[in-house]
């Protein structure tokens, strides 16, 4: 993903906040502005109305950019999204494994403690993310953890 | 829904009036946010959007390999 400006940073910000509210209530936070690391979080719960529309999913994504002389560099990232009837869980995160910073898959079927093994993938964007997601959730199809190849 | 026409719907749905998941070529899957959103505004749970600019996540990357900081 290339470097963002603080423009293009807010707009995008400013454009998944208007993507992601016409699916549910949204939460956004948008972190460390004025310093070195900046964190963006967006909380997403669908429907998200409350009331006898009962919570079927929950998508959270969260992105930790680095401030650079080419503008902000993302370096960091967990995206995940929950089904809320099932307690399953798909995500896509970027973090350090075993003291690597390794781009991974994240599937767990069932909670449970220790749960959820790291696969095999690539680096994504949100939005690349979010539609496989979101296609996931409009399916209605539960999660599964076929076709992905274990790394731990 | 809110007895219009499929096509009227279809027509929302390609203007952007209306969000949808496209399923498939024929299949879309309207959230019940985005038919609110449409029939009756005033009952949407609002979203929020926080912005601090001074507040400090660095502590939350300190396990960050400093020589691994890879751009996405």
């Amino acid at each position: 993903m290339r470097p963002l400006s603080s423009q293009a940073y807010n707009q995008r910000r400013d454009d998944l906040y208007s993507r992601f509210d016409r699916l549910g209530r949204v939460n956004l936070q948008d972190l460390g502005a004025n310093r070195s690391i900046r964190k963006l979080v967006i909380d997403l719960v669908v429907p998200g109305q409350g009331g006898p529309l009962r919570d079927e999913a929950r998508f959270r994504y969260q992105e930790w950019w680095r401030r650079s002389s080419v503008g902000w560099l993302r370096f960091r990232y967990d995206y995940d999204y929950f089904d809320l009837l099932s307690g399953a869980r798909r995500g896509y995160h970027l973090h350090p494994l075993n003291g690597r910073v390794v781009p991974h898959a994240v599937c767990e079927v069932a909670p449970r403690p220790g749960a959820g093994g790291h696969y095999e993938a690539h680096e994504v964007d949100l939005l690349a993310a979010h539609e496989e997601f979101e296609a996931q959730y409009a399916s209605g199809r539960p999660i599964d953890c076929r076709g992905l190849r274990r790394i731990d | 829904m809110a007895d219009l026409h499929p096509s009227t719907i279809l027509n929302y749905i390609a203007s952007g009036r209306l969000y949808a998941v496209k399923l498939s070529e024929r299949t879309y899957r309207i959230p019940a946010r985005a038919v609110i959103s449409l029939l009756e505004p005033e009952r949407l749970a609002r979203s929020s959007m926080t912005i601090e600019p001074d507040a400090d996540v660095e502590s939350e990357v300190a396990d960050e390999p400093a020589d691994q900081t890879m751009s996405a």
